[in-house]
């Protein structure tokens, strides 16, 4: 196995033994351990000293179900922290079946405004991969829906391409990594973090892989891994959120819009409210609706990536019966929505579309378009000027620009008090005051206020691993630990976050990711060793935060949180800080 | 005035002294309202009810969450998640006239 190094201050590359002590490593392992290993912490995060690593999931490539997940770290723009930001497509089971455990870029072009293209196949002779580099002057300040396609007629039909936006090109700390999805859209995201502005300070537009020819993840032990598939798959297929015509190949993520806005959780307006009038309309089941009245038929959804059994990928159509965009997830759909008092579903479509064209990440478009709306620039609920807002990000007017740089920016640039940030990173779609097992998770995680790292959510709210009371801080600081530990563990492994909801009732479906783990590697790991080995991910990530200049003072909710009780249920927050700093005190 | 008398199953009881000869005892059952939301697979249940929208249906006194949910005739191992007036409460929680309950199905997301 490699670790494939792109130096981008001469365009060339050097493959690299994997060295012993990260033999066991993969996806979020493999990259914060990178990071934490190899970049000064003090760095700027847009010049030459960052890197940018891309790690499969120690399972990503073989026959593991639900496991085509890539892992893209690096020094964040947005957070001045760690960032591991992860995306679900075929382009990271290309890099394991090339054998690469890691592929690093590195160093900066001294030509400014210059742009590359890297394409990565495999040299049947020479028995190892091999990178040649192409000017990407064409494709430079382009649509990626206009891009892509070209790159596929270039770079053919067995390619998966990775790459960045204009958004990118602009440096926003709001700038995503694309990554193609089955149907080649450009639209699968490492979204959050800035990430895609830190590939283009590289000039590094986009990375084209086709394993054509190589030959395939190395498997230790053959039967002991099948059979760990088997307890993973039969798992997935069985629990109703995960098995197929269950919850989410139905109604796909946004079918939590309408449970959070009933628990009074559902950010609305720029966080002032739980409640929206307008959730109903713009909800998992008023997708499937308005689709099938679309269509004409019922439409389930589909697999981002080969080998997922889950399939939760939306598409929304236009009132014609062409598509619109895909997909409206969840954080799109409220960022875009709910978050902005909007209520329509053609119009929060538009804005997705958008930001998959220009390289964007929604979830920070959104809550940035809320405070904008906050500082009175458009009024709350205007879908269409909104629309406008996100083209001029496009086009990199100055308040395009502005709004690029994300929420916390402009909520200071516009002298607001209610900018609802953790660590520079916008807060997703679930409410502090309502919910605080994950209020907790968006203070302590190293990432910023992040909601996948410890999703508290399913015990919360959905009642999935447990049942406990979102309104009682009660228990949660070990809840969000139990959370974070374990999701590093997971995105370490390469499967998709969502197995969780399986494995988190069917004992035997986490005892299979384990089994899947060490038939590859060869390790003894059993499921307890998940949340120690998801541990020391996170030891190493706020091991670099803290020589990053991070303090406890980095891990709090903001202040007007505290001191605004947030309708329907009137709660402030009320988490006392000895409680944050217990999630990882004894760390 | 007395307080009024509810049996078991909520129905009035009228002392005997009231009633005289020309009259017979009848049950009377005391009603209350609730605000019912389905949501999800859930909504079939129920005439397709769009999701989210309230109902108003009418439960005898002192029903909890489980009674409603055998009312309305869902299947109890489809229904999850259990929200009354926005509080998230076990199947067996106590209901009172003009609360609004939602039910769910399993869902998740991210």
């Amino acid at each position: 196995m490699w670790i494939l190094r792109l130096n981008m201050n001469d365009r060339t590359y050097r493959l690299d033994e994997v060295p012993v002590a990260y033999k066991n490593l993969g996806g979020r392992g493999m990259t914060s351990t990178l990071i934490h290993d190899e970049v000064p912490p003090l760095c700027h995060p847009l010049g030459p000293n960052n890197k940018l690593v891309f790690a499969p999931g120690i399972v990503t490539g073989t026959a593991a179900p639900t496991s085509a997940r890539v892992s893209v770290g690096a020094k964040s723009p947005l957070t001045g922290g760690i960032k591991e930001s992860n995306a679900g497509s075929a382009w990271p089971q290309q890099l394991a079946f090339m054998q690469i455990k890691a592929l690093v870029v590195e160093g900066q072009p001294k030509e400014k405004g210059k742009y590359w293209v890297a394409y990565l196949t495999w040299d049947v002779k020479a028995n190892r991969p091999k990178v040649e580099f192409l000017a990407a002057d064409g494709y430079k300040g382009k649509d990626l829906y206009e891009v892509y396609p070209k790159l596929f007629k270039k770079f053919g039909k067995g390619a998966v391409i990775a790459g960045c936006g204009v958004a990118g090109e602009y440096r926003y700390a709001n700038s995503g990594i694309v990554f193609n999805d089955l149907a080649k859209r450009p639209s699968r995201y490492s979204g959050r973090g800035g990430l895609g502005a830190v590939m283009a300070s590289k000039g590094l537009k986009f990375i084209a892989v086709d394993a054509k020819g190589a030959p395939n993840v190395n498997i230790v032990d053959k039967a002991l891994f099948e059979q760990g598939c088997k307890k993973l798959a039969d798992a997935l297929r069985t629990h109703d959120i995960t098995k197929p015509k269950g919850a989410l190949n139905t109604y796909g993520t946004a079918v939590l819009v309408n449970i959070l806005n009933e628990a009074g959780g559902f950010p609305t307006r720029n966080f002032s409210s739980g409640r929206f009038e307008g959730a109903a309309k713009t909800a998992g089941e008023a997708i499937f609706e308005e689709n099938k009245k679309r269509l004409g038929k019922e439409l389930y959804n589909h697999a981002c990536s080969p080998g997922c059994i889950i399939q939760c990928s939306n598409t929304w159509y236009k009132p014609d019966g062409t598509e619109h965009t895909s997909c409206v997830e969840y954080e799109s759909d409220w960022a875009l929505g709910a978050d902005c008092g909007i209520d329509n579903l053609d119009e929060i479509a538009e804005m997705v579309r958008l930001c998959n064209a220009y390289g964007l990440d929604t979830i920070e478009t959104g809550t940035t378009l809320a405070v904008a709306m906050e500082a009175g620039l458009i009024p709350f609920g205007d879908g269409k000027k909104a629309i406008r807002l996100v083209k001029e990000m496009g086009k990199g007017t100055p308040t395009g620009r502005l709004l690029g740089a994300g929420t916390e920016s402009a909520g200071k640039a516009f002298g607001l008090t209610r900018v609802p940030t953790v660590k520079g990173q916008s807060m997703p779609a679930y409410e502090p005051r309502a919910v605080k097992g994950i209020s907790i998770t968006y203070a302590t995680t190293p990432m910023g206020a992040d909601h996948t790292a410890g999703y508290t959510i399913a015990p919360e709210i959905l009642s999935i691993g447990g049942k406990v009371d979102p309104l009682s801080p009660e228990g949660k600081a070990a809840l969000s630990r139990a959370f974070q530990t374990t999701t590093a563990f997971i995105d370490s492994a390469g499967h998709c976050l969502f197995i969780a909801f399986a494995i988190l009732d069917i004992a035997s479906g986490f005892e299979g990711m384990m089994e899947e783990c060490n038939g590859v590697l060869g390790t003894n790991w059993k499921s307890e060793d998940a949340a120690r080995i998801g541990a020391e991910v996170l030891r190493k990530e706020r091991a670099f935060n803290e020589a990053a200049g991070f303090t406890k003072e980095q891990d709090r909710i903001p202040e007007f949180m505290k001191q605004e009780p947030l309708p329907p249920h009137n709660q402030v927050y009320d988490v006392p800080d000895s409680a944050l700093d217990s999630v990882f005190g004894e760390m | 005035m007395s307080k009024v008398k509810t049996d078991k199953q909520g129905r009035l009881i009228l002392p005997d002294a009231f009633l005289g000869s020309r009259y017979r005892r009848v049950a009377v059952e005391v009603m209350m309202r609730v605000q019912i939301k389905l949501f999800a697979t859930l909504c079939r249940y129920f005439g397709n009810a769009a999701p989210g929208i309230p109902l108003e249906i009418e439960v005898p006194n002192d029903s909890t969450v489980a009674d409603l949910v055998n009312r309305l005739k869902l299947p109890r191992k489809e229904v999850k998640v259990f929200f009354v007036n926005g509080r998230s409460r076990p199947i067996g929680w106590p209901l009172e006239p003009g609360d609004e309950v939602g039910i769910f199905p399993l869902v998740a997301g991210g």
